[in-house]
């Protein structure tokens, strides 16, 4: 199974949002990490049919998503970044709904319903009105819609965005436990999101593609550049012009704990293990 | 029908059905009440039947006006026109009728007199005639002059041949002598009341039909609703039709109940009033009963015409309250421009093609109301008919394109 995009670029009147993006996704956790603004929804939006490439194509084991049509539909799940639901539906209502237009028939649908409810812990819920749910039960439901044809092809657009802690460490899971055999594309801008569930990376920047590979590879590729040292407060706004500062810590009496990324360190320097953050940002920012 | 069944829900959720319908009955249940309810009768300020009010007002003035019902041959009209003469006192602006038993029974016949003697003196440009308003033997000639007046109003109302030639042949067809019942005058407020309380429906369709598409969208459900197999495709069926059901149902509920209400409490027998003595100058050949179920059809039409027309818009917005405004600016435009503009013919042509207009179409049942289309004479209420129909169902192709196409 292979979802491949071949240079894929969308123009919205005086924007490109999404410039010349070459991507093969095979089954795995795919993380498409990248600021806001970065073109991230616009490409998912295209992956799952809702706009159209300005030019390039996206296809689907060979054959272009547009040519598949329903095909192509009846395999993928997808949770937009704003989950939209009937303010009037219970849990169950909804799920029923979606359930139906992915031509579901009934009595499969009620099976299907009754188990995602329970392994999402929904059960309990599945009579109330989405409007009146916590947040992270909104987006297990949306999570839960998006699973409903149990899809080949799973794509979540920033699924924990407005989530606390522990709902998005829960949703991680989630994910985790439903990735398997299956292609999963999880958008966020939140690193800790895809650094302990996702085996590839996409960094996206302006609408390109910076990097991508697998994660393990990608973070060991700045192996020895991250480093940690105490600096005199007042130091500060020149390093911060030389060296990218991934983090900095007030340690008291003026001075301050920096960790960055530089191939070559400051006196005093502590070399450290990178993680996925530092990646991240020495790409975004560009290590100096 | 899977897919149909699970809109239907989610669109008329029980509360939500219920709101709708129960609104409408009871519009339609206070309408008719401030119909019937607030009702007084009287005959050019006499002070008759004074302190009579609702039910009570309609049946003391029934049972008189009666005594002389059914058809309006010309010996009760010259008898009307004696009775009036002769229970009027003074003379010019100073002149005062003096109520009595007969003239309670043979009003009808001196109000149509009185009418018929002013649309006569207008008719040849004179001013309005004052006390004694017309001659002795002036209802023995009621038919006569009734067909000089409709001559002349087709003569001067018509632009070429071809539509005179209609107005006439429509004109030929009316029954005469003509025929009154007692309790018409009331009937012929709720008649009239007909578009008024449409207007009112055709909101509560509107904003039933609003969100239809555009609340999908403005609540982000469109966008997993065009990510799923059946999609947008699978629901246009339903999504074309349950406005046009609910309208539906808005509509009869609402209608249902005031015609009900109407129909239990008025005299029957005064729906075989013929038009021409109740409702002003018209060619139709109609009696009150006939046009009161043209305008109930017709306010159907415009009904289902404005929940097409609507749910078109909300394909088109991505707001439930942009098309709600929309549609509501379009219904009081319409609304507006069919009531009592027909002088000028752009107004007129923008009220017909008014989406949902067809529902006030009141006025085109009044005088000569026939319009020259490509050359073909046609009654304006069939053009307008045809306008309408062609509203909804290019509506709905609209709609399908729309929605359909990514």
């Amino acid at each position: 199974m292979e979802l491949k995009i071949d240079k894929v670029t969308k123009q919205f009147k005086d924007l490109k949002a999404v410039k010349d993006v070459d991507l093969n996704f095979t089954p795995g956790i795919w993380g498409l990490l990248g600021p806001n603004g970065a073109g991230k929804t616009t490409l998912m939006r295209m992956m799952v049919g809702n706009l159209r490439p300005s030019r390039g194509e996206i296809y689907f084991d060979g054959d272009t998503i547009h040519s598949l049509g329903g095909e192509y539909l009846e395999r993928i799940g997808y949770l937009p970044q704003h989950f939209g639901y009937d303010k009037n539906q219970s849990v169950e209502d909804f799920l029923h709904y979606i359930g139906s237009l992915k031509g579901i028939d009934k009595a499969t649908r009620h099976k299907r319903i009754a188990d995602l409810l329970e392994q999402f812990n929904l059960s309990d819920v599945k009579s109330k009105k989405i409007d009146k749910l916590s947040g992270g039960m909104k987006r297990r439901v949306g999570i839960c819609q998006a699973m409903l044809n149990n899809p080949d092809i799973l794509i979540v657009d920033e699924p924990t965005a407005g989530l606390d802690i522990e709902e998005r460490r829960n949703f991680r899971q989630y994910l985790t436990a439903i990735s398997k055999d299956k292609i999963v594309i999880l958008s966020t801008h939140i690193v800790s999101d895809v650094e302990f569930i996702a085996n590839y990376l996409i960094l996206m920047e302006d609408g390109a593609i910076i990097e991508s590979g697998e994660c393990n590879t990608l973070i060991n590729s700045i192996d020895g550049m991250i480093f940690e040292t105490v600096v005199e407060d007042e130091e500060m706004k020149i390093l911060e012009q030389k060296y990218c500062i991934v983090n900095f810590h007030n340690e008291g009496d003026g001075k301050v704990r920096i960790r960055y990324i530089s191939k070559l360190p400051l006196k005093n320097s502590k070399l450290m293990k990178p993680d996925l953050n530092d990646y991240y940002l020495s790409k975004v920012r560009g290590a100096k | 029908m899977d897919i149909f069944i699970s809109e239907l829900k989610r669109q008329m959720n029980v509360k939500r059905f219920i709101s709708y319908i129960l609104i409408s009955i009871i519009l339609g249940g206070l309408w008719a009440w401030f119909i019937i309810g607030g009702r007084t009768e009287g005959f050019m300020m006499t002070g008759c039947y004074k302190g009579l009010k609702g039910m009570e007002a309609i049946e003391a003035a029934a049972k008189d006006r009666n005594v002389y019902a059914g058809k309006m041959t010309t010996n009760n009209f010259q008898r009307g026109s004696e009775v009036l003469l002769d229970s009027a006192k003074g003379k010019g602006d100073e002149s005062e009728i003096i109520m009595n038993d007969e003239l309670l029974k043979l009003e009808v016949y001196a109000d149509t007199l009185v009418t018929q003697s002013f649309r006569l003196s207008r008719m040849s440009g004179e001013s309005y005639p004052k006390f004694p308003w017309f001659s002795r033997d002036f209802g023995s000639h009621f038919y006569e002059n009734e067909e000089l007046y409709y001559q002349n109003l087709i003569d001067t109302s018509t632009k070429n041949q071809a539509e005179k030639e209609l107005a006439l042949k429509t004109w030929n067809k009316v029954e005469k002598p003509y025929t009154y019942y007692g309790g018409f005058e009331v009937w012929r407020d709720g008649v009239e009341h007909i578009q008024m309380f449409g207007f009112v429906l055709l909101i509560i369709v509107s904003f039933f039909a609003s969100g239809i598409i555009a609340r999908d969208k403005e609540c982000g459900l469109d966008e997993i609703i065009s990510t799923t197999s059946e999609g947008r495709r699978g629901l246009l069926f339903a999504k074309l039709f349950i406005p046009v059901i609910m309208g539906f149902l808005i509509y009869t509920a609402g209608m249902g109940t005031y015609i009900a209400i109407l129909k239990h409490f008025l005299p029957a027998n005064a729906l075989e009033t013929s038009i021409q003595v109740c409702c002003g100058a018209t060619i139709l050949p109609y009696n009150l009963g006939e046009l009161m179920d043209k305008m109930v059809l017709f306010g159907l039409i415009g009904t289902l015409t404005i929940s097409a027309f609507t749910t078109f818009v909300s394909s088109k917005v991505n707001k439930t309250s942009t098309a709600m405004s929309i549609i509501v600016l379009i219904i009081i435009s319409g609304f507006l421009l069919s009531m009592g503009l027909d002088d000028s013919p752009i107004l007129k042509t923008m009220s017909l093609i008014m989406p949902g207009s067809l529902a006030f179409s009141g006025a085109e049942f009044g005088t000569v109301q026939v319009v020259s289309v490509f050359g073909k004479a046609m009654m304006s209420l069939k053009f307008h008919l045809f306008i309408s129909m062609l509203i909804f169902f290019i509506s709905l192709i609209m709609i399908s394109w729309n929605y359909v196409r990514r």
